[in-house]
């Protein structure tokens, strides 16, 4: 195995007395579908929130190809190439669906100031611009709406566009934080065709996921969290025999 | 067929509007018509940080007042030229709108606009008494004309058209920072900053840069407009003048360049053609804006509507696909 991409070590996170994330530590290995699962309360969104930069931790590192990102500018994680979505919605509704996605391909590139006052410069910056948002409208079935406000685009759509906009930032790894939330079930097979497509164009990513069904059946790994802790962490085989895990997680179903 | 609005821009400024006051020959309507310039520019640069930043601001009276009074104490204490103090404003306005912007773009909506009225209020009010520097109610008189290349722009054209090009100027800034790629970041921070943040933008940084270009933008046109008036006062310098301002971006248009010079135009003239209706201008003044506000809450041309009319002008510049639909 190479050398992880993502390394997170002992990271905790305190509430008030609450242990909302409690001494984790997992890797992400380069090309990997990580899926992070765990039921409602158990810090999967506070974990997110750390290791994105949303939030500091209280404790514990966050290393990401070499970067020390906890607690550090979520402009600057993204920028060393993680991206994230969010689990509700974030479009912005005004600007088109062109201008949206471009966002992370302009976070990635900057916003000079100074460039922009020059035509010249502006254009060969733009089309860098144009060019990754391009790419990433195109493999979201988004090409045909770049002039549309994203604010006309259907529930499904603005999921796609999110993920269109995280990867116009060209990441090295992709968290989707509970991206088939709200999705019916065609869409959501949808969802899970194109996360195993990125996944197969070498992109590393963390899947956040409620969809049980969906994880087990694209992840490579999965983690399970539970009160904060980290209590599994295995192939979906292991996790789906672990009885710590279907106590915490699925239920005693046995 | 679309008129390009660019050129177009230029030729009514340079050409048409000045051959009409040519004909009609009034220094009144001279004056008039130079004021509209100035207020355009002020109204452009309030709507890249109002609009396009989406930062309620209350203080285009503060850079536009301390452009004017560095021109004025510069000039009439020091003897300095245009060109110099043009200069000077900037670079104090530069240095001011950096640590008021620091400070400022911490706060958001509400907070950043009552932030800017204490500043626009204190302005007024260090104005009033600091006498030894800013001669306090009187003001200063006697400030020299234009001077560029050795030439005296003095008289009602040739102060018009040193406005004109200042004016066409800074449109061109506005227009090259709302609609490209630098247009698109902060129209994002706008919309959602902690969302623009996890894609990487500084939002901080954008937010503090739209703000030092509003107040160097502002102050400049300070600095031109106490020389060519040749006389300011606290009073051209109240918060009114700010919230006037400010008026005049939300009926043209939040956030839209064509709607900023539709503004002005209107925020200027209005009060001018209803001096028929005596003293009922002031209340049908109100009616006015408040009707157009009720009906037209995106105002006269609104930001989408400039945002798509402008795309192809800017081709590359702004990541589109240069004119393919």
């Amino acid at each position: 195995m190479s050398a992880p991409l993502l390394e997170v070590r002992g990271l905790s996170k305190r509430f008030a007395g609450l242990r909302a994330v409690d001494d984790v530590s997992f890797d992400v290995v380069p090309g990997e579908l990580l899926g992070l699962i765990g039921p409602n309360g158990a810090g999967k969104t506070t974990l997110f929130n750390c290791v994105t930069g949303a939030a500091a931790p209280t404790a514990g590192s966050v290393t990401f190809d070499g970067h020390a990102i906890a607690g550090r500018d979520p402009a600057r994680i993204a920028r060393v190439g993680l991206a994230r979505t969010w689990q509700n919605l974030r479009v912005f509704p005004d600007i088109t669906v062109f201008d949206n996605v471009s966002i992370g391909a302009i976070g990635r590139i900057g916003t000079s100031l100074w460039e922009a006052l020059w035509p010249g410069r502006a254009r060969r910056r733009g089309e860098a611009i144009a060019e990754a948002t391009l790419q990433a409208l195109a493999a979201f079935d988004l090409a045909g709406y770049a002039d549309q406000p994203a604010g006309n685009l259907s529930y499904g759509q603005k999921k796609n566009l999110e993920m269109a906009r995280a990867l116009s930032l060209q990441p090295k790894l992709l968290m989707l934080d509970e991206p088939a939330a709200g999705l019916n079930n065609t869409e959501t097979a949808e969802l899970a065709e194109r996360i195993v497509a990125l996944r197969e164009r070498g992109l590393t990513i963390v899947l956040v996921e409620h969809d049980m069904p969906m994880v087990m059946r694209i992840c490579d790994r999965i983690v399970v969290l539970d009160s904060g802790r980290l209590i599994g962490d295995g192939t979906p085989a292991e996790i789906r025999r672990d009885p710590k895990v279907r106590a915490a997680y699925l239920g005693d179903e046995s | 067929m679309r008129i390009p609005i660019l050129p177009a821009t230029a030729l009514v400024v340079l050409v048409v509007v000045p051959a009409l006051l040519v004909v009609v020959d009034s220094a009144y309507i001279g004056r008039l018509a130079q004021l509209v310039l100035i207020t355009i520019v002020l109204t452009s640069a309030l709507n890249l940080l109002t609009g396009t930043a989406g930062l309620l601001s209350l203080d285009a009276a503060v850079y536009y007042g301390l452009g004017a009074y560095t021109a004025a104490i510069l000039s009439v204490n020091a003897g300095t030229g245009f060109v110099v103090d043009v200069l000077a404003a900037i670079a104090i306005c530069a240095v001011f709108g950096f640590i008021a912007g620091y400070a400022f773009v911490r706060l958001t909506s509400i907070f950043f606009a009552v932030a800017t009225m204490a500043l626009a209020i204190s302005f007024h009010t260090t104005v009033l008494n600091w006498g030894e520097l800013t001669r306090g109610p009187m003001g200063y008189r006697g400030i020299p004309p234009v001077v560029l290349f050795g030439h005296e722009f003095s008289g009602w054209l040739q102060t018009y058209f040193v406005t004109a090009a200042f004016c066409l100027a800074a449109l061109l800034v506005a227009h090259r920072l709302m609609h490209s790629f630098y247009g698109n970041a902060v129209r994002a921070v706008r919309e959602d900053e902690e969302c623009a943040r996890s894609l990487g933008l500084s939002t901080r940084r954008l937010r503090v840069e739209v703000y030092v270009v509003h107040a160097v933008v502002m102050g400049a046109a300070g600095a031109l407009y106490a020389h060519s008036n040749q006389f300011i006062g606290p009073d051209n310098f109240v918060m009114l003048e700010s919230a006037l301002v400010l008026i005049a971006i939300v009926v043209g248009g939040i956030g839209s360049l064509p709607g900023a010079v539709i503004g002005a135009l209107l925020i200027v003239l209005k009060p001018e053609l209803l001096r028929e209706v005596g003293h009922l201008r002031a209340l049908v003044f109100g009616l006015v804006l408040f009707l157009s506000i009720l009906f037209l809450p995106r105002g006269l041309f609104s930001e989408g509507r400039a945002l798509a009319r402008f795309r192809r002008t800017m081709r590359g510049a702004w990541a589109h696909r240069g004119g393919a639909r």
